[in-house]
């Protein structure tokens, strides 16, 4: 863990929101760090603040909240900093894009897939004005040099024009079709030719939105980037989301509940997708979620969030074998995956803390069995469990009373495997 | 002879496209080229048709409910009143009913109304079906006791003549409606211009800065225009252009004359400055709830401009429930404004109409005219504006499955 470079790092962040004029602290002094290439995820109920705290790294929070203390260091840069749209502009989308909950409405439904896709790819190969200053900068002679380095004109037109057959078409292009190849790859060709910076042809950008929907295993592609999202299904619309996300290019991808909204089998198929994008395309994954059967499928390591809060933090193993939070006890004894069918099942008395006003110590304390006098009167601090693991309950102090963690969470990855497993024979069987 | 030719080859072809398109859709014919069912088996196309069709039944059955009303007012008091407005010796000539009241049946026979209202009804239906005939009409004019005049005229569409209403001695409905419909459409078409050109910026700049200045201001305009009477408001326009500006107050019939294009402006700024207000509104309104959507936010998580995403996601979506009412707003020019005209003088159809129904003598067909016209354009504008949503709006489909 610790050769892996941080990508994030967030000191003391704190976020507020103005309602009816009342200041409300709805992520309290949160600091974590998330590395490179690794998938993280973020556990929590409704309410506890995870979707507003991934907001903060793309500068997305409604126009009532604000950073109210903390830093998120990001490349150096200080993304808690940045207040205006231009600010943003180079990080959001570009550098941290974000997967939104519902599928079915993530996409505008006037526009088609493709022009969707192409969309991204356009506006974010533009060059920058730096870019365009610095070629105009140079002198005819390396303006020659430049372009000699590349291949001859015929060869670029060649190239360009059997790729548009090959993609756009199927390779099975009439007369027009062939005519409009030719006049797009030669305008391509100039242009690549001429080495001057430039965004991406609308067909060229075509051409690549094929190649994404290719790679996020939509049947078609040629035929389907002309259709609207009206036409496909929830599953298909994530795809297709997820391949706006790859058009992008980011370094970090938020993953806000991606698979909520969809049915459990479709969950399993988007899940996978992500992991293989992931491994090909080398991004950090935040996920966020609130089912911790998804987490155990793909997280590396887990933040488990409460009002606000981070209150245990760990690799999956240290997580799903070694819980020391009893709130994080709670959730995995919830699972439904466990439940047996004589018992009821088991679930978490309470609503989640509002934030209209202040808590004092510990957030969990009225809904903890396990809750001590302390808990009542002082927040507790982060304790150190092992190098990788933390979690903030006054339990692991030293004068706590030793309590035995819940008989049902015990053994809990192998189990809740067995239940994936039955859930998988069930579907065979169904499907025959 | 022209007009018979044009007339009817205008029908073959509309008949043959009919026929062509219900046969290519319900894949009779051309069912393995997927060009021509493309384009000749669209739905939409099928569905104009037979929107189109629906259409000429309903405007016969409003043309047949006004008939008979205009007959009910005719015929009231034994024929009586109307005889009397018509007739000009009907009061001197008391003492002789009979000869009043035969001057009276001459007098309706120059206008083609008989005892026989069915048989009216069957000779106007007739006459206003679209294929090409010759009409005839001799006119007896009762007061000289003479022939007035007496010609025969080919036409694919007649009307009926207007001679009551002023300065229309025996003129054709057609021409004098397309005259008076010119007049008033183009005041009209100005106005629905500047309306559309400045209401659909102001909503989106309203939208764009909300709570700014500028939508503070645009809403202070949008509420003074619904609260004050249409009318009033119209006064104060008027004053602000014509006494203020110096614009023309009155209309200049002559079209050569430079001054005619400036006279029409006063009534048509107006119309667009009042108009403004109501589609900014809703301009406004519907962009503002798409802001909220989930795609805006995801389009914004792509790294979209916020000139982009107002550009090409916002607004694309917030005129879907708009475009629907600009073929009305269009050919509705065509019909006028009555207090738009009244106040600047300006003959056009809204001052027709209300010479109809006020004047002491009824102008049976000038009156069915207007009717049939304004039937036909509320029609035809519901129908275009359908194809506009169509078009912009992929999940429409008019397809039976």
């Amino acid at each position: 863990m610790e050769e892996k470079k941080k990508i994030l790092e967030v000191k003391n962040l704190c976020v507020g929101f103005l309602s009816h004029g009342k200041k409300m602290n709805v992520i309290r002094n949160i600091s974590l760090d998330v590395y490179k290439g690794e998938t993280f995820a973020i556990v929590g109920e409704s309410g506890s603040g995870k979707s507003v705290f991934t907001k903060t790294f793309t500068g997305m929070l409604d126009s009532n909240g604000f950073i109210s203390d903390g830093t998120i260091m990001y490349h150096g840069q200080d993304l808690a900093k940045l207040k205006t749209m231009k600010d943003w502009m180079g990080i959001r989308g570009r550098k941290i894009a974000t997967i939104f909950q519902d599928p079915m409405t993530s996409l505008n439904p006037l526009l088609t897939i493709g022009y969707q896709i192409e969309e991204v790819l356009m506006v974010h190969s533009k060059p920058t004005k730096e870019e365009l200053d610095a070629y105009k900068a140079l002198s005819d002679k390396e303006k020659a040099e430049l372009s000699a380095n590349k291949p001859s004109l015929e060869e670029l037109e060649e190239k360009y024009y059997k790729q548009e057959i090959k993609y756009l078409y199927e390779g099975k292009a009439n007369f027009i079709q062939k005519l409009l190849a030719k006049r797009s790859a030669k305008r391509r060709a100039k242009l690549t030719k001429s080495g001057k910076p430039h965004g991406m042809l609308r067909r060229e950008a075509t051409v690549e939105a094929i190649k994404l929907l290719t790679k996020v295993r939509i049947p078609q592609p040629a035929q389907r980037v002309k259709d609207y999202p009206f036409q496909y299904s929830g599953g298909m619309r994530q795809r297709v989301v997820i391949a706006i996300a790859l058009a992008c290019r980011p370094e970090i991808l938020i993953c806000d509940e991606p698979t909520t909204a969809l049915d459990v089998t479709v969950q399993s198929q988007i899940l996978e997708l992500i992991k293989e994008l992931q491994r090909e395309y080398k991004w950090t994954t935040i996920f966020i979620t609130h089912d911790l059967g998804v987490v155990a499928n793909v997280a590396d390591r887990i933040a488990v969030m409460y009002g606000g809060q981070i209150v245990e933090y760990g690799t999956a193993e240290d997580i799903f074998y070694e819980p020391a939070h009893p709130y994080t006890w709670a959730l995995l004894s919830s699972l439904p995956q466990l439940g047996t069918k004589e018992e009821p099942l088991v679930y978490i008395k309470g609503n989640p803390p509002a934030f209209t006003s202040e808590i004092i110590g510990d957030a969990f304390a009225i809904r903890n069995e396990y809750a001590m006098k302390i808990d009542y009167v002082m927040d507790p601090p982060m304790f150190k469990i092992s190098d990788t693991h933390y979690a903030k309950t006054w339990l692991l102090d030293k004068n706590a009373p030793k309590v035995k963690k819940p008989a049902i969470i015990e053994n809990l990855r192998e189990r809740m495997k067995a239940a994936a497993k039955e859930l998988q024979r069930e579907e065979a069987v169904f499907n025959e | 002879m022209a007009t018979y030719i044009i007339g009817y080859t205008l029908i073959a072809l509309v008949v043959i496209f009919v026929i062509f398109v219900e046969l290519v859709s319900h894949k009779v014919i051309f069912t393995k080229s997927p060009k021509i069912q493309m384009i000749f088996g669209h739905p939409l196309l099928r569905y104009s048709i037979r929107r189109f069709g629906s259409a000429i039944i309903s405007i016969l059955l409003a043309i047949t409910a006004t008939f008979f009303l205009i007959r009910f007012k005719v015929d009231a008091n034994g024929g009586e009143s109307f005889c009397s407005t018509i007739v000009s010796t009907w009061d001197k000539l008391k003492n002789q009913p009979a000869i009043r009241l035969d001057l009276c049946n001459k007098m309706k026979a120059n206008l083609g109304l008989t005892d026989n209202w069915f048989k009216d009804l069957f000779t106007y239906f007739y006459n206003i079906l679209p294929f090409p005939k010759t009409i005839c009409l001799s006119y007896f004019d009762v007061d000289t006791n003479a022939m007035s005049f007496s010609d025969c005229r080919n036409t694919i569409m007649y009307l009926g003549r207007a001679f009551f209403v002023a300065g229309s001695n025996g003129e054709y409905v057609t021409d004098l409606l397309f005259s008076k419909m010119g007049i008033s459409f183009q005041v009209g078409i100005i106005g629905s211009l500047i309306e559309v050109g400045l209401g659909y910026p102001m909503g989106i700049l309203m939208a764009r800065h909300k709570d700014g200045v500028f939508d503070r201001i645009g809403n202070a305009y949008i509420i003074s225009i619904d609260a004050i009477p249409g009318v009033a408001y119209y006064y104060i326009w008027m004053i602000l252009l014509c006494t203020l500006i110096g614009l023309p107050s009155s209309y200049v019939s002559n079209p050569a004359d430079p001054m005619h294009f400036v006279s029409i402006l006063p009534a048509a700024l107006t119309m667009g400055f009042t108009g403004m207000a109501g589609i900014a509104l809703w301009v406004r309104r519907y962009m503002l709830d798409e802001f909220n959507s989930d795609y805006v936010k995801f389009a914004r998580a792509k790294g979209l401009s916020e000139r982009r995403i107002l550009g090409v996601h916002v607004l694309r979506n917030a005129i879907v429930p708009l475009v629907r009412s600009i073929p009305a707003a269009i050919l509705g020019a065509l019909l006028g404004t009555f207090f738009l005209e009244k106040i600047y003088g300006i003959p056009g159809i809204g001052i027709l109409a209300y010479q109809v129904e006020t004047a002491s003598k009824l102008d049976v067909y000038v009156l069915q005219g207007i009717i049939i016209i304004s039937a036909l354009i509320s029609v035809v504008s519901y129908l275009l504006g359908d194809i506009v949503t169509a078009i912009i709006d992929p999940r429409i489909s008019f397809s039976d499955d």
